[in-house]
Parts: C-alpha cells; sequence; structure tokens
C-alpha cells in the first residue's frame, strides 16, 4: 500500500482570531491545517478523499456546525467533526455527539484537550482511510477474476474442500486446485485466512 | 290615567241605578228636610265615576242626576234636566281638573293627591250648591243655609263615597274580615250607641268619641280601612238619626263635625298607607340588596340584618339578630362612626371574611344607633393576590429571560477572543519549549493575544454601556405619588403575609426629579423585601414604615424600614451585587437593579440592619429643583 497522505486539519469559524490561533497551535505540534471563514466555503474546498478531520464552530452564520456535521453525515462522508462552542449548554452537546460528532469542546479550550482530540480524531481517519483503500484493492482484485474463479472464490472463503467444490460444480479437482491458486495469487493472499479478510472487505 | 272600567254598558246600567239608589237611600225623612238632608253620597260615586271613566261618562252623569231628580226630588221635567246638568258639570269639571292639569292618581297614593281630591271637590261641591240653588232646588228656607246644607252634603258623599270607590275599582280580592277587623269595625257602632242610644239627646254630647276607632283604624289599616270606616259610620249616623229624629240645623252641624271627622280620617289614612308603602319600598331594596345591610342598636348588637348578611356570614340572616357587633366584627370601634374601609368580618366557620364596610351612626343623637353596610370582597382579594402572584412570577419570569438571553449573548461574544487569546498564548509556549521557532513567530502569536484581549475589554465596555442606556424619562414627580402607587402593587401581597403599611411622608416635601416607573420599581421591590422578612420572622410589630424627608440640599431620602429578622453581616456587604440572594428562588438581582436605578439617577441605596433589629433600606433621589450638589 502506498503512504497515504499527510492528514490535514480542517477548520471552520468565522472568527478571524479563533482561526488564526488555531492555526497557530496546531503548526505548534507539526499538524498541517487548512482554515475556511464559512461551512460553505469548506464544502468548496475540501477534498473528502484525502484523510483529515474538521473542527467547526457551532454558532455561524449561514450553515451552523451542527449543520455542517449532519450534512456530511447525510452525504456518508466520514470525517470526524470536532464542534466548538462559545456558548454550548448539555443538551446541544448530547445532541451533537449522539449525532456522530467525534468531540465537543467549550471556547476557550483547554489547549491540550483539544491536541488530544484532535489527534484522535485524525487516528480514527486513518483508521477509515486505509479501511477505504483496503476495500478498493480487494475489489480491483475481484475486478480481474474470471466468471469461473468468481463462482469458487465464495466457496473457497468458506472453506470448503476442493473436492467437494468440484463435485458442485461438475469439474474435476484439478481444474479446482488450478483455479484456487490463480485465486489466491489474484487477491495475492499467502494464506486461506488472507483470503477470507479480503472477501470479507468485498460484502 | 284612566284605567280600563268593565264593559261600557254594564257600567253604565249599574251606575245609574246606583246613582239613583243613593239618592233615594239617603234614609231621611223628607218632612223634616224639605230642602234636601245634608247628604249627597250620589256626588261622590259621581266625581268617581268621571275620574276614572273620563269625560265621556258626563251625559250619563247627567241623565242618573236627571233621573234621579224627578223620581226621587219629584221634580218636574225641566227641573230634573237642569239639576241633572248642574251635577254633570260641576263635577265633570272639577274631574277634568283633578285629572289633566293636576294628575291625580285615582289610588290617592300620596297626601296631595287627597288633598288635591278634597280641595277640588269641596270647590265643586260649592259650586253645585250654587246652581242648585239657582234651580230653586232648597228653597223655601234662607238661602244662607240651604246653600251651606247642599254645601255640606254633597262635600261629605264626595268624603264618604268618593275615596271609598276610587280605592274598589278594579275590585280587589274578597276577604272576610278576621275577628280584630270585627272589633274594630264593632267599635264604631258602639260609640254612636253610646252617643245616640244611651244619651239620646239632642246635644249628642260624646259623638267626637268616633275619632277613637276612626283613627285607630286609619293608622292601622291605612287609608282603605279608613274609607270602610268612613262608610259604616256615616251609614251609622244615619241609621242613628231615624232613631232619634233630629231637626232641620241640628242634623247639618252633625254632619259638619262628620265631615271634619271624616277629613281627618281620610288625611291620617292617607299618611298611614304613604308610609307604609315607603317602608316597604325601603324593606325591598333592603332585602334585595347585594350588599349586607345591618342595623345595631344601643348595646351593640345586631337589631336587623338582610339576607345579604345571612349569606356574608354563612347563616341564616334571622340567625345574625342579637348577636354582638364585636363578634362579628372583631375590632369595630363603634365610638369613631362614620367609618369607611376594609375590615375582617368572622364567618360561621370561624373563617376571616374581608369585607369593605362602612358604619354610620343612624338614629336621634342620644341614642347609639348604628347602620352598617358590608360588601364581601374575598374574591376581589383573591384576584389581587392571584394578580400580583403572576406580576411577580411574569417580573421574575422576564428578569430571568432578560438575564439568560443577556448571559448567552456576553458569552459568546466573550468565549471568541478568549478562545483565541489562549490558542495563541499556548502555541507560543510549544513552541518555546520545542525550539527552533523564528522569533517573529512567537512575537506574532503574543501580539495576536493581547489583541483579543483587548478585543474582549472592548465587548466589556461596549455592553455595560448598552445597559445603562436604558429608557429613562425623568419628571418631577411626588414621592408620595409613588409610594402609593408602589405600595398598591406589593401590598396585596402584603395581606397575605399580614403586613400593615404606615406612611410618613410631611405634606411639605420637595417633589423627586425620577422616573416614576423605575423609582416604583426601587419601591416595591424594598416593600416586597420587607413584606417578606416580615413573614418568615415571628415578629410582633408587623408594620413596614415608609418614611421621607430631605436630606441635604437638593436631594429627599426615603426609608423603607420593617422590623424583621434582620439581615446578617456578611451578607449586609455583598446585597447589592448581583446574584446574592437570600430567598430558594431569589435571583439575586432585585437590589442589584434597584441600587442601579439609584445610581442611574445620581442617588444611592443603603442598608442599616443587625440580626433581630429589623432593617431599613434608604434611597436618595435628586429633588426637582435646578442645581443639586452630589449625593450625600
Amino acid at each position: 500500500m502506498s503512504q497515504p497522505p499527510e492528514p490535514l486539519v480542517h477548520i471552520v469559524d468565522d472568527d478571524e482570531a479563533v482561526r488564526g490561533s488555531l492555526k497557530l497551535l496546531l503548526y505548534s505540534v507539526r499538524l498541517a491545517c487548512e482554515t475556511y471563514a464559512s461551512a460553505a466555503d469548506f464544502l468548496e474546498r475540501c477534498d473528502f478523499d484525502r484523510p483529515g478531520c474538521l473542527i467547526a464552530d457551532v454558532r455561524m452564520p449561514a450553515m451552523s456546525g451542527l449543520d455542517l456535521q449532519r450534512l456530511l453525515r447525510d452525504r456518508g462522508i466520514r470525517m470526524p467533526v470536532i464542534l466548538l462552542t462559545a456558548h454550548g449548554d448539555v443538551p446541544m452537546a448530547v445532541r451533537a455527539l449522539k449525532a456522530g460528532a467525534s468531540d465537543f469542546l467549550e471556547k476557550p479550550y483547554d489547549d491540550q484537550q483539544l491536541i488530544d482530540s484532535v489527534h484522535h480524531a485524525l487516528a480514527d481517519a486513518d483508521r477509515a482511510h486505509r479501511e477505504r483503500e483496503r476495500m478498493a484493492q480487494a475489489r480491483a482484485c475481484y475486478e480481474q477474476l474470471t466468471a469461473r474463479e468468481r463462482e469458487i472464490v465464495g466457496m473457497v472463503a468458506a472453506g470448503d474442500a476442493s473436492k467437494l467444490i468440484a463435485a458442485r460444480l461438475g469439474i474435476s479437482q484439478r481444474t479446482v486446485e488450478a483455479h484456487r491458486a490463480n485465486v489466491m495469487a489474484k487477491f495475492r493472499a499467502r494464506t486461506l485466512s488472507d483470503l477470507v479478510r479480503m472477501t470479507q472487505l468485498l460484502e | 290615567m284612566q284605567r280600563p272600567l268593565p264593559t261600557p254598558l254594564w257600567v253604565a246600567g249599574g251606575y245609574v241605578l246606583l246613582h239613583i239608589a243613593l239618592a233615594a237611600a239617603d234614609l231621611l225623612d223628607p218632612v223634616s228636610y224639605p230642602s234636601g238632608p245634608p247628604w249627597n253620597p250620589a256626588a261622590g260615586l259621581a266625581l268617581a265615576l268621571l275620574l276614572l271613566g273620563g269625560p265621556g261618562y258626563v251625559p250619563l252623569v247627567a241623565l242618573a242626576a236627571g233621573l234621579a231628580a224627578a223620581l226621587v226630588g219629584g221634580a218636574g221635567g225641566a227641573g230634573a234636566l237642569g239639576q241633572g246638568l248642574a251635577l254633570a258639570v260641576c263635577y265633570g269639571a272639577a274631574a277634568w281638573l283633578l285629572r289633566v292639569p293636576l294628575r291625580l292618581d285615582p289610588h290617592l297614593g300620596t297626601l296631595a293627591d287627597m288633598l288635591r281630591l278634597l280641595g277640588v271637590g269641596a270647590s265643586a261641591a260649592a259650586l253645585h250648591a250654587g246652581l242648585l240653588l239657582a234651580l230653586g232646588r232648597g228653597l223655601p228656607g234662607d238661602a244662607a243655609s240651604a246653600f251651606f246644607r247642599l254645601w255640606v252634603g254633597d262635600v261629605l258623599g264626595l268624603v264618604v263615597v268618593a275615596p271609598f270607590v276610587l280605592l274598589r275599582v278594579p275590585p280587589g280580592p274578597l276577604r272576610w274580615p278576621g275577628a280584630d277587623r270585627l272589633v274594630e269595625f264593632g267599635s264604631i257602632l258602639l260609640v254612636l250607641w253610646i252617643d245616640f242610644g244611651l244619651h239620646a239627646s239632642e246635644k249628642f254630647r260624646f259623638f267626637y268619641l268616633l275619632i277613637l276607632p276612626l283613627v285607630w283604624i286609619a293608622t292601622r289599616h291605612g287609608l282603605k280601612g279608613a274609607t270602610a270606616a268612613l262608610v259604616l259610620a256615616q251609614i251609622g249616623v244615619l241609621i242613628a238619626v231615624q232613631v232619634v229624629p233630629f231637626r232641620d240645623p241640628s242634623l247639618t252641624l252633625l254632619q259638619l263635625i262628620m265631615l271634619t271627622l271624616s277629613v281627618t280620617t281620610l288625611l291620617l289614612g292617607t299618611l298611614a298607607s304613604e308610609q307604609r308603602r315607603a317602608w316597604a319600598a325601603l324593606d325591598a331594596v333592603i332585602a334585595m340588596a347585594p350588599d349586607g345591610v345591618m342595623t345595631i342598636d344601643e348595646a351593640g348588637r345586631v337589631a336587623s340584618a338582610n339576607p345579604a348578611c345571612g349569606r356574608l356570614f354563612g347563616r341564616a340572616a334571622a340567625g345574625l339578630i342579637g348577636q354582638r357587633l364585636a363578634d362579628l366584627l372583631p375590632g369595630m370601634d363603634l365610638g369613631a362612626l362614620p367609618w369607611r374601609g376594609e375590615a375582617q368580618a368572622q364567618g360561621a366557620d370561624g373563617a376571616a371574611l374581608p369585607v369593605e364596610l362602612a358604619v354610620s351612626a343612624a338614629g336621634p343623637p342620644d341614642r347609639r344607633l348604628a347602620v352598617a353596610v358590608l360588601r364581601d370582597i374575598g374574591q376581589r382579594k383573591a384576584s389581587e393576590a392571584r394578580l400580583w402572584e403572576h406580576h411577580a412570577h411574569l417580573s421574575h419570569a422576564v428578569r430571568l429571560s432578560v438575564s439568560e438571553r443577556l448571559a448567552a449573548a456576553l458569552s459568546h461574544q466573550l468565549n471568541q477572543p478568549l478562545a483565541a487569546v489562549v490558542g495563541y498564548t499556548r502555541a507560543a509556549q510549544r513552541l518555546l519549549r520545542e525550539g527552533g521557532e523564528p522569533q517573529a513567530t512567537l512575537i506574532e502569536a503574543m501580539d495576536q493575544a493581547v489583541a483579543q484581549a483587548t478585543r474582549a475589554g472592548e465587548i466589556i465596555r461596549r455592553t455595560r454601556e448598552f445597559l445603562r442606556h436604558g429608557d429613562m424619562a425623568r419628571v418631577p414627580v411626588a414621592v408620595a405619588t409613588l409610594v402609593a402607587e408602589a405600595a398598591r402593587l406589593a401590598i396585596p401581597q402584603g395581606g397575605a403575609c399580614g403586613a400593615t403599611l404606615k406612611l410618613d411622608l410631611p405634606p411639605d416635601l420637595p417633589e423627586v426629579l425620577a422616573d416614576p416607573l423605575q423609582v416604583e420599581q426601587v419601591l416595591i421591590n424594598l416593600l416586597h423585601n420587607a413584606c417578606e422578612a416580615l413573614a418568615e420572622g415571628a415578629a410582633t410589630d408587623r408594620q413596614v414604615r415608609v418614611s421621607a424627608a430631605p436630606a441635604g440640599p437638593g436631594w429627599v431620602a426615603v426609608t423603607v424600614r420593617d422590623q424583621g429578622p434582620g439581615i446578617a453581616e456578611d451578607v449586609v456587604e455583598r446585597l447589592f451585587t448581583p446574584f446574592t440572594t437570600t430567598k430558594a428562588n431569589g435571583m439575586g438581582m432585585g437590589l442589584f437593579i434597584a441600587a442601579s436605578i439609584c445610581e442611574a439617577h445620581g442617588g444611592t441605596l443603603k442598608v442599616e440592619s443587625r440580626p433581630g433589629a429589623g432593617a431599613a433600606f434608604t434611597f436618595t433621589l435628586p429633588a426637582a429643583t435646578t442645581d443639586h450638589e452630589p449625593a450625600p
């Protein structure tokens, strides 16, 4: 697998000073970030394939941080969202977290807490990215299978003996063995469990 | 004025017969009275009919009188016609006069009506007598005595018959006379017998005794009884006179006495009826009055009570009679009359009933009678208390929501720059710890932090200015007005905590230059606090005293004082800061806002209090003059 690109922290807040201070703080811990003055700006410019996380202020004109988070979730974009608020309350926090936000912090925030939260979010993002990569890879391998090989792969992953597969398909055991070897090669799986893992990704 | 008489034909026929019968029934020997007896009841009947039926009956009356003159009096055709016309014209005119310009009430309800009837009737009788004389009736004999006799006869007939008939058309229910009536009417006959029977002489010495039963009946039974008694008496006299023969002038004099007695009786009867009606009307008003009306005798006990009283006190009104006023209205001092105000009445179950009370002296000065009018204001008090509660809740809620919104807005405004300060400063620290970062970046970060902190300060300053600039409309206003208005709103609650308000405001106190609504807020707050302090303590002195006095040149100080449990020293220190409260539901803003208002006016709000020694809050306001020194 290729080296994943450096994760990017996206900062969305209508207050310039907040943006600036957050950017400098994250820079001090060697995190790359990009700032946006509004949710709309973020939606337009962000590259959602690149792993990263979002820090958004809850109260913004036009679209709020909560709405932005909901929108990303509805679109199936699995970028972790950290919500910051200048005057939050418990019900709002609960709502946000139930809706899938990664974290909910009050301003003025504790800098260490924020940094930890960002790291946690980026780890999540990284995991998700890796999983997506593996899935894409598995799919690519699957595309390369022949029709017959596709028939066999499910049964092989289920652990059925070649004899059984041959009997089921009405072909010789030798043929099955050959197909099995090809499948393993195309999936670049060395053991049966590798193959199982890969096929599971396809479901 | 015209009451409907039963069908005219019936009436007409009946009248004519009755007229003739009456003319015939004088029961007197024509030999003794060649010129006619001093007794003309038909005149009374004619006047009554003309009054009730109107001028339309004039021809009928003329016809009846003419027939009577012919059949009974033996007059010739022309004479009969003349007599008939004379009667009809005189009494027709009288009836018209009474009905139209004088607007006589046929029920003879007032003394004025009775006098009008008698006056006009007597005048018409005089005219009639004159006309009869002119027609030759009544002669021979001298004209003067003939005129007199005719006049007395007519007037007596009017007096006895006319009121009797007027009061009984339409006829009322027929009632058999009870034993008392029989005794009364029997007494008339008794007197007549005493006079004519026992001492039968022409001197009729005891005739005046007749006044006794007549007056008795008139006062007991009013006009209706009087007229019946008169008819009976007259008939009795006429019968007696048959038995004891009288000569002409004697009888006329007797009839004159009878006339005087009758007029007196009629007037008394009218008065008695009038008074009775007036009392009945008053009784009806009192019985139906929605307010309780009680009379109290000299012993301080209830002499009478109307049904509304009963409802008020929760028992039958009759049950209140004889009760001592002190039991029903505790604390009522009958020496300080007239008295108006609110008081607490004692209900049947011992509950205290708030009432509005007016007590005034009644009766002559040497007898201490009193009349009390009570109105149940329990409902009103309850509504006022509820209104006050709502008011308090509303203002509390408004204050809460305003503060809430304010707090939310402020926190958002301030947290932004504060977050930026933290961000920049922490970032600079981390970069410093790691080392290797160019100085410029670090300095820039710290500059930014400072700039943001300054921004926060700016926000606070602007917010303060915004809050300070409330709408304030300062006008000259009297302290007494402000206190009265504030008390009106604060004291319904006072009723619940049992406090009374005592005002000590000198009349020459200068007006203050203030925003009335805001100063009232201050007063309401202080009064409310005083009330609550008294409610929770077991203070014996449940008075809230508001006093005012000049305080230095150009300033007025107002003090609200209570003898409640007082305030602890540590609480006193922070009493006027926000969020300080000793109440469970308090927000701690009341005194803070009050102090702010006083300061906005340029004055101060201070407190003097010690635990156990009550509390006195004093605030100063500028007097409504042009210049003044700073507040003392």
